[in-house]
C-alpha cells in the first residue's frame, strides 16, 4: 500500500510498526489522534513530501528509486542520514548493549566462552561508530559543500579544487557493509547457541536484531541509490561548467 | 539444495498467475516457465528437462500426448492435471499420475504440493546439512580465526590462495557466518579454537 498525505498517521504504525523509529526521527511523537499525515507534519514543520518518500522507501522496498526523492535537496536528505544515524548510536546500540549483556547472563550463564559474544558485539559497535563518524565528517559535509557551490556561483572556484581531493566514487569504494556483522549475529544465537534459559529475553535480542537490520538496509538504500546519484550529477555538472 | 524446475501449461491467464503465485512460495522451486498452449508447452519440453508439469489437459491433443509420453519414457517427470474439479473426466487423464483441481483450497493445494516436492528433493543427495564442516574445512577456519590471510594460510598449508578462498566460500555456505569476527566466534564456541590462543595469537 502507497503512504498518502491523507492518511491517518495512526494508521501507518498499524500498518507497519516499525515506521515508529521512523516517524520519530522526525520529531514526530505518539498521540496524534485522528490527525493526517499531512496535519502533523505542518505541525512540526516538516516537509510532507519529503516525509512521504521516506516512510513509503522504508515501508515497500520496491518503491525505489522513483526519482522522486532526487528532487529533494541534498540538505534535506543528509539532515534525515543524520538523524538516523544519531538514532542508531544514541538509542539502538545502547539498548541492544544492555539487552545482550543481559542475555548473556542470564540465558547463558554456564556456556563456556560466552563472553565473546559481547566482544563480538563491542567489536560491531565499534564499526558503527567509525562508519557513520566517516560520513559525519567527511561525506556529508562533502555533499553538502557540492550542493553549496551549485547553487552559489560566486564561490565556486574554491569548492572545485577540494572537488578534485575527494569525490563520491571515493565514498563509494569505500563504503563498507555495516550489515553483515549483524547478520552473522543474528545465525550465531539462532543456530550456535545452546538453547536459552530465558526464551523471552532471547527472543526479544533477536527482534531487536532484525529490526535494527532492517532499519540500517534501509538507510543505506537511502545513501546509495538517493543521495550518491545525486551528488554525481552535481558532481559532473560542476565539471563541465 | 538443487532446486525444481517446473512449466505450468494453462490457457487461462489467470489460472496460470495464480498457480505462479502459489508455487513461488515454496523455496524449493527453482524455475517457473509457463506455456499458454500446446505447441509453445512442446516447445519448451524439448528445449528444456522439468521435474514437474502443471497442465491442463484439455489444450492437449492426442498428437501432443503422444510426444510427451515418449520424451517422458527419457526423463523422469511427473505429470500434474489442472482440472475444474475432482469429477472432471477427459481422455488425456490417464496420462497423468497426479491432478490439482480449481475447487481446492489454498491448504489443499500445499499439502499435495509438497507431498510432491519432497519426494523429489529427498532423492537429491543433499550436501549442505547431512555433514558439518569437512576436516579441511575446519583447520582452515582454524587459521582464520587465529587471524591469518588468505595467502598466509596457503602458504603453511601449501595449497594455492585460490583455494582457501574456494574453501572460505563454503564454509561461509555452510554455516552461514560471513565475517572474520563472526567465524572466530563460531570456531571458539565448537571447540575449533582455543580462547587463550587467540589471544595470544592477535
Amino acid at each position: 500500500m502507497i503512504i498518502t498525505q491523507e492518511n491517518k498517521m495512526a494508521d501507518l504504525i498499524h500498518m507497519n510498526y516499525l515506521l515508529m523509529s521512523v516517524i520519530n526521527r522526525f520529531g514526530i511523537q505518539l498521540g496524534f489522534a485522528n490527525k493526517t499525515v499531512d496535519q502533523v507534519c505542518q505541525e512540526h514543520k516538516i516537509d510532507t513530501r519529503f516525509f512521504l518518500e521516506i516512510v513509503n522507501a522504508f515501508h515497500d522496498k520496491e518503491y525505489f528509486p522513483d526519482k522522486n526523492l532526487q528532487t529533494f535537496s541534498i540538505k534535506l536528505i543528509v539532515e534525515y542520514l543524520l538523524k538516523t544515524h544519531r538514532y542508531y548510536l544514541e538509542e539502538k546500540v545502547p539498548e541492544l548493549e544492555i539487552l545482550i549483556d543481559k542475555m548473556v547472563k542470564e540465558c547463558y550463564s554456564d556456556a563456556e566462552n560466552i563472553d565473546v559474544l559481547i566482544q563480538f558485539f563491542t567489536e560491531y559497535k565499534n564499526e558503527l561508530v567509525t562508519h557513520t563518524k566517516r560520513e559525519d565528517e567527511v561525506v556529508f559535509p562533502y555533499a553538502l559543500k557540492i550542493e553549496q557551490a551549485y547553487e552559489n556561483p560566486e564561490n565556486r572556484k574554491d569548492l572545485i579544487v577540494e572537488l578534485r581531493k575527494y569525490s563520491m566514487q571515493d565514498y563509494m569504494n569505500e563504503h563498507d557493509n555495516i550489515e553483515e556483522k549483524l547478520f552473522d549475529l543474528k545465525n550465531i544465537i539462532i543456530k550456535y547457541l545452546p538453547p536459552p534459559k530465558n526464551k523471552a529475553l532471547c527472543n526479544t535480542v533477536l527482534t531487536e536484531l532484525f529490526n535494527l537490520e532492517q532499519d540500517i538496509n534501509d538507510h543505506s538504500r537511502i545513501e546509495e541509490k538517493v543521495l550518491v546519484p545525486k551528488v554525481v550529477e552535481l558532481e559532473k555538472k560542476l565539471i563541465t561548467q | 539444495m538443487p532446486k525444481l524446475s517446473v512449466i505450468i501449461a494453462e490457457e487461462s491467464y489467470l489460472i496460470r498467475k495464480g498457480l505462479l503465485s502459489l508455487l513461488l512460495e515454496f523455496s524449493s522451486i527453482g524455475k517457473i516457465v509457463e506455456s499458454a498452449n500446446e505447441e509453445s508447452l512442446l516447445e519448451r519440453l524439448e528445449q528444456e528437462s522439468y521435474t514437474i508439469c502443471f497442465i491442463n489437459p484439455s489444450i492437449l491433443t492426442s498428437e501432443g500426448i503422444k510426444k510427451i509420453q515418449e520424451q517422458n519414457l527419457k526423463k523422469s517427470r511427473v505429470m500434474v492435471a489442472i482440472l475444474p474439479s475432482e469429477s472432471s473426466d477427459n481422455a488425456q487423464l490417464k496420462h497423468f499420475t497426479e491432478s490439482i483441481t480449481l475447487d481446492q483450497g489454498k491448504s489443499q493445494l500445499v499439502k499435495k504440493m509438497d507431498g510432491l516436492f519432497t519426494r523429489f528433493v529427498q532423492s537429491q543427495p543433499d550436501y549442505e546439512s547431512s555433514s558439518g564442516l569437512s576436516k579441511r574445512e575446519k583447520i582452515i577456519l582454524r587459521h582464520i580465526a587465529l587471524g591469518y590471510t588468505n595467502k598466509e594460510i596457503g602458504e603453511k598449508l601449501f595449497i594455492s590462495t585460490h583455494t582457501v578462498v574456494t574453501h572460505r566460500k563454503n564454509i561461509t555456505r555452510k554455516i552461514g557466518i560471513k565475517t572474520v569476527s563472526g567465524l572466530t566466534v563460531y570456531a571458539i564456541f565448537n571447540k575449533i579454537v582455543g580462547m587463550d590462543e587467540i589471544r595470544t595469537s592477535r
